[in-house]
């Protein structure tokens, strides 16, 4: 009788000979699930979980907290965005937990810095040459470890040593509506591009074929849980999602990106099905936006966001937040969010507990360049 | 260049040093709309991709208006802007533009490489709207689409 620590210390590929199929066959099905989906954009934390108890969250944000009207309220202190309905049942079954106040050590506001530091793990931006969740698959037995990027190419959170595939879905989505909105401040001052796109812009619409972001997230949801099933599948998937960046028109694009968002959860954990139980999905965005709205109906670079975790290995229903206030003093440079909490130590804390590691290895192989420790809170049944 | 044409008697040196004396071919702007083809090549070569499927090339550069060896005419392809500045055209480019960028993966920082590419015709509004892309990937979209790049 052959204990789990002997298939731990050969390998799956030893244990996959035709001497031992039925042992591997075993490891593979109850083997733990993993998917990170990262919020390209800097989304807006604030108006994803709002902290509708504190005194000056109405104050501060005008009337962006009219979206929050109908938001699943979560305690007495924060409130959920009523896009994000099938994530509140989620919450409501304790399969999801959200983190405030949470951030990477990068503090400047440049997406492309931002999101490097938030993939590499690294403490500064270009530091490391690899990503976190690269570096995770060396943790871990290699029945678990089979990681799938659904994209083009591999994001540069899932790049190093260890070995990973991509897969991207045939459909393709048409240009975003950030990109067209981008192409079309660029063209201002250009008098023959800017008539031309005008036009193009004009016509696609008027025929119908530009949807609010091209995005369709549960089609997404439900090929990255086919992915995830199945003995020879992977067991790590990467999603990353965009449009996050709402400078402009916030209320009306972010509820549409907490849509799609929500129903990539959905499809993810509808597919994933009895293998669900043993999945954690963790989002996280590169940083937040301001506490105040700007002048254009929407929020500009921040600091601090939330995080989420889903699953039904989540030991779920709660808020996990070192709430700093909204005062001015209380605020980033008067501005922001402060920080918290470490999505560094979040993230290792929460994979060392799905997976059954030692936080402090953890912590180590996976954000090298960080003097902090592992999250020690459950995150976890 | 058609008046020295003229005038000469059909002697081409004499075309030829009008078009060398004319100030638009010193220009440093770009001036010309790129048809499809060049278009493709130099987003491509930006990439530092310098194959690509012959298949998959038919297939984007019918899309973008220029489907290959069929060019309607004996004459060929012509250089005249209004034949490839279209509207429908220019929306072409962007989804292709998003696709090379997306294939591209995020290892590419399209403001170094705007810098590389466009030397001393980079102009600051591109620049910003690169520098404030949301996703690597982005920037990279906006650096094919920008009235530089789409310019030769």
């Amino acid at each position: 009788m052959l204990s789990r620590r002997f298939f731990l210390r050969v390998g799956g590929a030893a244990v996959a000979t035709a001497a031992m199929p039925r042992m591997a066959f075993a490891r593979a099905n109850s083997s733990r699930r993993f998917v990170f989906i990262i919020q390209r954009g800097a989304a807006d934390g604030l108006s994803i979980l709002g902290p509708t108890g504190d005194p000056q969250f109405d104050a501060l944000r005008g009337d962006f907290d009219q979206d929050l009207r109908n938001g699943a309220r979560l305690g007495s202190f924060f409130t959920l965005h009523p896009a994000l309905a099938e994530t509140a049942k989620m919450y409501a079954a304790r399969e999801a937990l959200f983190v405030h106040a949470v951030a990477s050590p990068y503090r400047d506001r440049s997406h492309f810095d931002g999101q490097n530091v938030l993939e590499t793990g690294g403490s500064a931006a270009y530091q490391l040459k690899d990503g976190w969740l690269n570096r995770l698959l060396g943790l871990l037995p290699s029945g678990d470890s089979k990681a799938l990027a659904l994209s083009d190419t591999v994001p540069m959170a899932l790049r190093g040593s260890n070995q990973v595939s991509s897969y991207a879905p045939s459909k393709l989505a048409g240009p975003s509506d950030d990109l067209l909105q981008r192409v079309a401040r660029m063209y201002q001052a250009d008098a023959q591009l800017h008539a031309l796109w005008s036009e193009a812009v004009a016509t696609r619409m008027s025929a119908g074929s530009i949807d609010s972001n091209g995005q369709n997230g549960a089609a997404l949801g439900s090929v990255a849980a086919k992915l995830l099933t199945g003995d020879s599948g992977a067991r790590i998937a990467m999603i990353e999602t965009n449009g996050w960046d709402t400078h402009s028109g916030q209320r009306f694009r972010l509820a549409a990106q907490l849509r799609n968002l929500d129903s990539i959860l959905a499809a993810l954990k509808s597919g994933l099905g009895a293998d669900w139980a043993n999945t954690l999905v963790i989002t996280a965005t590169e940083f937040g936006r301001t506490a105040r709205p700007n002048g254009t109906g929407g929020t500009d670079h921040g600091e601090a966001s939330v995080a989420m975790l889903l699953g039904g290995a989540v030991a779920g229903g709660k808020v996990v937040a070192d709430w700093p206030g909204l005062t001015g003093s209380a605020l980033y440079e008067g501005r922001d969010l402060k920080p918290t909490t470490a999505l560094d130590s979040l993230i290792a804390g929460a994979l060392a507990q799905h997976y059954g590691l030692q936080p402090a290895r953890t912590m180590a192989a996976l954000f090298p360049e960080s003097r902090g420790a592992a999250f020690a809170r459950p995150l976890i049944v | 260049m058609a008046k020295a044409y003229l005038a000469s008697g059909g002697d081409l040196p004499t075309v030829y040093r009008a078009l060398i004396d004319s100030p638009e071919a010193w220009a440093p702007r770009e001036l010309k709309f790129k048809n499809p083809w060049d278009w493709t090549v130099s987003a491509l070569r930006a990439v530092g991709q310098t194959t690509i499927d012959g298949t998959a090339a038919a297939a984007m550069l019918k899309q973008l208006g220029q489907p290959t060896w069929q060019p309607g005419s004996p004459a060929g392809w012509d250089d005249i802007a209004a034949s490839w500045a279209a509207p429908e055209a220019l929306m072409r480019r962007v989804e292709i533009a998003q696709r090379i960028a997306n294939r591209a993966g995020s290892s590419t920082d399209a403001r170094a490489l705007a810098e590389k590419v466009l030397p001393g015709t980079l102009t600051e509004a591109t620049r910003t709207a690169i520098a404030r892309a949301e996703s690597p990937q982005e920037g990279l979209a906006l650096l094919f689409v920008s009235p530089e790049f789409v310019r030769r």
